[in-house]
Formats: structure tokens, sequence, C-alpha cells
């Protein structure tokens, strides 16, 4: 359902991403992970269309996403890390909007609108302006954004953002739910256990280039490592957490 | 080092002082207007306070006749001062509002170890910096002007006069909305700000049409006598620092000038004194409360008349924007006043829509109701640049990872534009049309050619800057710009064409269908071209985030 060839993105001075090829096949939940900077948002960016590819090509749902945006869109659901919303419109309003960018039939939006919104808890704040919901809500909404047009295809871009502890079962529910069902999901985040419980297979991101792909099991392996964790702070470098912790107090003095 | 020591024995930690003018500096300089929009990657490096600067200089120089024209070296120095005060005051208050202070600030600074003494500094610093700006790039040309007149010595007093003003204006602006923000609730407060803001909006922008027949007239008439109600106002206080460096000490002078210093001693510290951390925490509070409260809700029947979803997801937007952004309110409602003083500048000054039917009327018949006719296409000018920046333009990603046509997100608005208000607009303006033609068949005939040749120059704008709907940033200054040029070339542009068709197609009813239908045509292959313009260039566009 997701095939990245080459996948490569260069801005002037930098290679933010370079040559990622990987697939995800349906129904199948992939994390991705990496330490900030590692490219993920400017790969999901490009699998969404936000963004060409300086090179390589992409397939989202069998459909080239710079040859044909459109089919492919029409086909995934995006939830951005940034949280950004139109926040005059109310949360009711919102979903009405994306349902018309996405040519939705008004009976059916209102209802999943409805329907997402109640799952959520905040139905009763349909007709209050985004601008005055929390944090929380936002990302509730943003959520149910990305549903509404039911996606064979999901990214999910730190969707876990300021979401209660019930939101975010509800949410992880949702989400094993929908893989279940056919929907393939490809999962950005920085919260290791939460990537390492939902995502059977993970993809480490590193500079722009994966250094390593598989389960959490044969990627701590691999690395030499007894968890996810320390495979992690391995493959991308970062120096070993007690020792590093340590050095930061001898810095400052204690 | 002496600053730091000065600094120091006023309980001022030099280090954090410099810290918060050096954040100051570059969120002035950072403003929206110069981050990387969605333009295809193309960077705005024209800051909005440098295009504010651009434009002050101008009325600066228009200031720098003063001393030529009126030979009473006080009430020069009034007319310069008056309106000095005036734009400074607007200036602090509407464009740097949040640079005297701000909620935010106590949530950003009040888990730094920032005294209230060091805050105060660094924001005086900046309102001073701000106020001798403005008031340096307003005056500098006249004192220029004036040391040429009546030499060196002199010029520095009305320098000295110039920047005594503008402290005690900033001063008494700090003062005004210190006291505001502490009787209005902070959102009540910014909603009257651009109510204010648009009033101001109104006499800045409309004194263009003003500014040429009116301070002419203005000048002659105060040259021989200061009016009654000068001696009131305390620009005329400082002004008359230039009469006493003339040589004119007499009674009234003397207590003009006294009045002046006085009321800067006055001001500082009562300004200063408003200007405070812990002023800043109860704002913040005061903030925080009053966004707990529901908005009430329920519109658009409007949306619904739409098919196109395309259509109806930005008409909804628009509609809600319109209700709930104030800045996006305020632009679009302060079009109205604009338009009636045009209208009304075009009417008093013996101006009339003469009907264009009538035979001989050429290109001056136009131009005498030329104001009347600016007033057409500023409307949906102003508002086509005004649909495209938001302060929440970063919400425009969802253009661009959903299926929606772009271009066709594109050219709703100008759809929006022409059927929500260019069309009524229209309507109203028939009435007016009878009022001066009295010919019904003359009314609706002229009106499809306006309707024509508006939505042509309307295509002409969107072919020329294609943007998605609330998708760039909204920059300091940037209006004075853009209205500059909605205010003189659509109009030219549009009343160039209704003198054509007047001389060449309003002569019989065969030469009026044909040119009329030419202009259909013309305005139909514009269409195709601007569909295919816009495709090709909002398609291209990357989320710049």
């Amino acid at each position: 359902m997701i095939t990245a060839v080459g996948l490569t993105k260069t801005y002037p001075g930098k290679d933010a991403v370079r040559g990622l090829s990987f697939t995800v096949g349906k129904g199948e939940i992939v994390g991705f992970l990496g330490p900030n900077g590692a490219g993920k948002t400017t790969t999901v960016r490009m699998l969404t269309g936000m963004i060409r590819p300086t090179s390589g090509t992409a397939t989202v749902a069998g459909y080239d996403i710079t040859r044909e945006p459109i089919e492919a869109k029409k086909r995934l659901g995006y939830v951005p890390e940034s949280g950004a919303l139109f926040e005059t419109l109310t949360g009711g309003e919102y979903l009405r909007f994306v349902a018309d960018l996405h040519h939705l039939d008004r009976d059916v939006a209102e209802r999943r609108a409805d329907e997402f919104l109640d799952l959520f808890g905040i139905r009763a704040q349909r007709d209050q302006r985004i601008q005055e919901y929390s944090k929380g809500m936002k990302q509730k909404v943003l959520i149910s954004a990305a549903l509404i047009h039911q996606p064979q295809v999901l990214f999910l871009d730190e969707p876990l953002n300021g979401l209660d502890a019930n939101a975010a079962l509800v949410f992880k529910e949702i989400i094993k739910r929908l893989s279940a069902q056919g929907t393939t999901m490809l999962f950005c985040s920085h919260i290791l256990d939460v990537v390492e419980k939902l995502c059977p297979r993970i993809i480490i991101l590193n500079e722009g280039s994966i250094i390593a792909e598989g389960t959490p099991e044969l990627i701590a392996n691999r690395a030499g490592e007894e968890t996810l964790e320390d495979a992690f702070c391995r493959l991308t470098g970062v120096r070993d957490a007690r020792e590093s912790a340590r050095d930061f107090l001898e810095a400052l003095g204690r | 080092m002496m600053i730091d020591r000065f600094l120091t024995s006023f309980g001022v930690d030099p280090v954090q002082w410099r810290a918060l003018l050096r954040a100051s500096y570059l969120l002035l300089r950072r403003n929206p207007a110069s981050i990387k929009g969605l333009k295809a990657g193309k960077s705005s490096r024209a800051t909005g306070i440098v295009v504010m600067l651009v434009f002050y200089l101008f009325l600066g120089l228009v200031f720098a006749i003063v001393p030529w024209g009126v030979g009473d070296p006080s009430v020069a120095a009034s007319v310069v001062l008056i309106p000095t005060s005036f734009f400074i005051a607007s200036i602090i208050l509407l464009e740097f509002g949040a640079t005297i202070i701000s909620p935010e600030d106590y949530a950003v600074l009040s888990v730094q170890p920032v005294s209230s003494r060091t805050y105060f500094a660094a924001r005086v610093s900046v309102i001073i910096f701000l106020t001798l700006l403005f008031a340096g790039v307003l005056n500098f040309p006249a004192a220029i002007s004036y040391a040429v007149k009546r030499g060196p010595l002199e010029a520095l007093v009305w320098v000295v006069a110039a920047g005594a003003n503008a402290l005690s204006t900033g001063m008494a602006m700090v003062l005004l909305y210190a006291i505001a923000l502490r009787l209005i609730p902070y959102r009540r407060l910014m909603t009257l700000m651009a109510y204010f803001q648009m009033c101001m909006s109104f006499l800045i922008y409309g004194g263009f049409g003003l500014l040429s027949s009116r301070i002419s007239r203005f000048i002659a008439g105060i040259t021989t006598a200061e009016p009654w109600w000068w001696s009131f106002l305390p620009p005329v206080w400082f002004s008359s620092f230039t009469a006493l460096a003339a040589g004119l000490w007499t009674t009234q002078n003397m207590i003009m000038a006294a009045c002046g210093v006085l009321f800067l001693c006055a001001l500082l510290p009562a300004g200063m004194s408003k200007i405070s951390l812990s002023y800043a925490e109860s704002i913040s509070r005061a903030a925080v409360l009053e966004s707990a409260r529901r908005a009430p809700l329920r519109l658009r029947r409007i949306v619904s008349l739409l098919k196109r979803p395309e259509d109806r997801a930005i008409a909804m937007l628009i509609a809600c924007q319109f209700r709930y952004d104030i800045k996006f309110k305020m632009t679009v409602l302060g079009i109205i006043p604009l338009t009636a003083l045009y209208i009304y500048q075009g009417l008093h000054g013996g101006g009339r829509f003469y009907d264009p039917f009538q035979p001989a009327l050429d290109i001056r018949g136009m131009a005498g109701s030329s104001l009347l006719y600016i007033a057409i296409i500023l409307f949906p000018g102003i508002l086509k640049d005004e649909i495209g920046r938001s302060d929440n333009f970063q919400a425009a990603w969802v253009f661009f990872a959903t299926p929606a046509d772009r271009a066709a997100l594109v050219l709703a608005v100008k759809k929006i534009l022409v059927v929500y208000f260019l069309i009524p607009y229209l309507f109203l303006l028939g009435f007016v049309f009878y009022y001066f033609f009295r010919n019904i068949m003359h009314v609706l005939m002229h009106e499809v050619v306006i309707l024509l040749a508006s939505q042509l120059l309307l295509q002409i704008a969107f072919f020329i800057a294609p943007r998605l709907p609330f998708s760039a940033p909204r920059g300091v200054g940037e209006k004075i710009g853009l209205t500059t040029f909605v205010v003189f070339l659509g109009p030219v542009l549009l009343l160039a064409m209704l003198a054509f068709f007047s001389r060449y197609f309003y002569i019989n009813t065969l030469l009026y269908i044909v040119g009329t239908s030419a202009l259909g045509v013309l305005v139909a292959i514009v269409e195709r071209l601007l569909v295919f313009r816009v495709s090709r260039k909002v398609g291209g566009l990357e989320f710049v985030g």
C-alpha cells in the first residue's frame, strides 16, 4: 500500500532524506522512528504529496503520489505533527470543511463527524471554535478529520500529542481495529514504548537514511541490545543514557 | 561599559536587558512578512517595517514643504508635529501594541529570573527606539528644509521639539494602552483596537485621496492665524520651542513651551510605571479567564447554495474567518467607509457620474468621476489580497494533503468575490447610477460592462498572484503597499476601459452589443488562461509550514 523507492529530498546545503526505499503492506502498522531532524516528517510530507521529492518515487494505495496525487490523496489520511487547524472554524465545521475537500456526501460527513466527536468525548464542544479547544481536543479533531473519508492509508505523525490517557487508549484501540480491517499505517513517534506495542515492524531513520528495519526484537538483536530503546540509542549514535546523564550532572557540578 | 554601569545603578541587569533587546529586535525584524511563505520557495526580503518606513518617509517628504509654505516657525512646526503625533500614536498602538506589553510576556518570562525593572528597561528602550525611528522618518526631511530656510541652530531646536513631541506621544500611548488593559478585558480590547484600527486605516489610506486637494488649502488657511483649539494640543506646545528659538519670546509662547516641558515630565514617569512584568501578569490572568468563555454559534445558509465542494469549503472558511478573525473582519469592514469616502470625495469635489451614453463623453468626462470608479474595484481588489493571508497560515497544510483541486480552491475565492461581494455591490451602485443617469437601460448596460471589466481585472489580479486562501502570513505594514497598488493601478485600468467603451461602443446599440460581446469573449478566454495558469502555478506549490 505504501512503496518508496529511492526517495530523496534535498534543500540547499542539506539532504533531508537520502534514497529511502521501503514498503508497507496492506493492514500493516509500521513504526517510523528517528531522532529529531532524522527526516521523518519530510518523508511523510513527500508521501502525502505536500512536498515533491527531489528524486525517487512513491506510491500510496497503488497511485504514484507525484503523477496521480489526487487519486493517492483520496485514499490517504494524515495527522500532522504541527497540529495546525483553521481555528476560526468550530470542530464540526472543520470536519465538514475537510469532508468537502474530499468530496464526501454531506449527510455521511455529518454522521461520521458526530460519531468521531462522540467517540472522543467532544461532541458537546462541536459548535465551539477550535481556538478555544485544548491541545488534546485539537488533536482529536485532527484525528477525526484524518479518518472521516475512511482512508486506506494513514500517516500518523505524533498522533498521541496532547491526548489524555483515555483518549490515547481509545485511539490505540482504533488503530488496532483499523489495521485488522486492512488500513495501512505509518506511525511516527518519539515514544518508543507506544511504537513497540502498536507496530509489529519498525523503520529507524537517521540523518535522512534508513539504518534499521524489522520487528522490535530483530532490531534489538541486530544491535546487540536487549531492548528497542537501547538499540535505538546505539543505532542513532546517542551515547549510553546513564553515561550521558552522569556527564550532564558533572557538567552542572553536581 | 558606561551603559552597564548606568543600568546597574537603576537595578537593571545589563546582560538580560541586552538579551531582551536582541529578542525584540529579532522579533521585529522577523515579522511574518519575512518568513518564507507558500510562494514556491521564494522568500520576501523586504520586511513590513521597511515598507512602513518608506511609506512614512514619503509623508515626511510632503511635510518638508511646510517650512517654505508657512512663515511662522511655531505654526510651521505645529503643522508637522500634529500629524506626526497622530501617526506615531497609531503606529505604536496598532502595529506595535504587543511590543508595549502583552499577556504572552508573562507566560514566557515568568519562569525566568528577570526582574520587573529589567523587563521595564528593555520595553522602554524598544518603545523609545520605535518612536524616535518613525518620528525621525516623519520629521527629518522637514528639519532639513527648516535648516535651509532658517539656519542649523533653529533647526536643531526643531529636532528637539520633534523628539520631545514623539516621546510624549509614545508615553501617552503606553499609558493609554496600559490603562485600557486594566479596565477592558484583553480580547474585548483587541476587538476595540481592531475597530479603531479600521477607522485609522480609513483615515490614513483615505487620506491619500484627500491629501493633495486639502493640504494646500489647510496650510493656506492657517498661515495667517492658528485655530484657537490648537492651544490645547501638546504638539503645539512643543512647537513653541521653535518660536522661542526664533526670538519670539512672547508670553503665550513661553507658557506653551513650559506646558510642553511639564507634560513630558509628567508623562514619562506615569507611562513607565505601567511597564512591568507584574502588570503583564495581571493582563495574562485576565486573558486566560476570558478565553474560557464559550462562543455563540450558527451561521452559513449561503454556503449551502454552492454546489461544488471546493466552493462550499472556501465559502465556509471565508465566512468563519470573517466572523471570528477580527483582523480579517476589520479589513473587510474597513473597505466600506473607504468606499464611502471616495464616493463622497467624488461628489463633493464637483464630480458626478456622467451618463456614459451621453454623446461626446470622453476620458475627461470619466476622469471627473474617477474617485467614484475607484470604489468599484477597490472592494474586491483589497479582499482578494486579504483572503490570501492569515495569522493561522500553517493550517493550510490541509490543502496539500487532501485530494482537493488546489486550482479550484483559488478560483473559488474569485467566484465568491464576484458572487458575494462584486455583484451585490454593483446592485447597490445601480441605485447611485440611476440617481444620476435617470435611465434604467443605461444603468443596466453600463453595469454589465463594469461587471465584465471588473471581472477581467480580478482575473488579472489572480493571474499575477494566485494564492491559496489564508495560506500566507500577514506582515506588519504590508497593507500599505498592497493598498496603494490596488487603489491606484486597478481603478486606472478600469477607468481606461470604461472610457474606451464609452467613446467607441456606447455610440449605438449594435456597437454596444459588439463591444460587450467582445469583452465577454475576452473574459472567457482569460478565464481559460487563468485556470491553466493557476493549475500550473498552484499545482506546483509545496507546503512550507
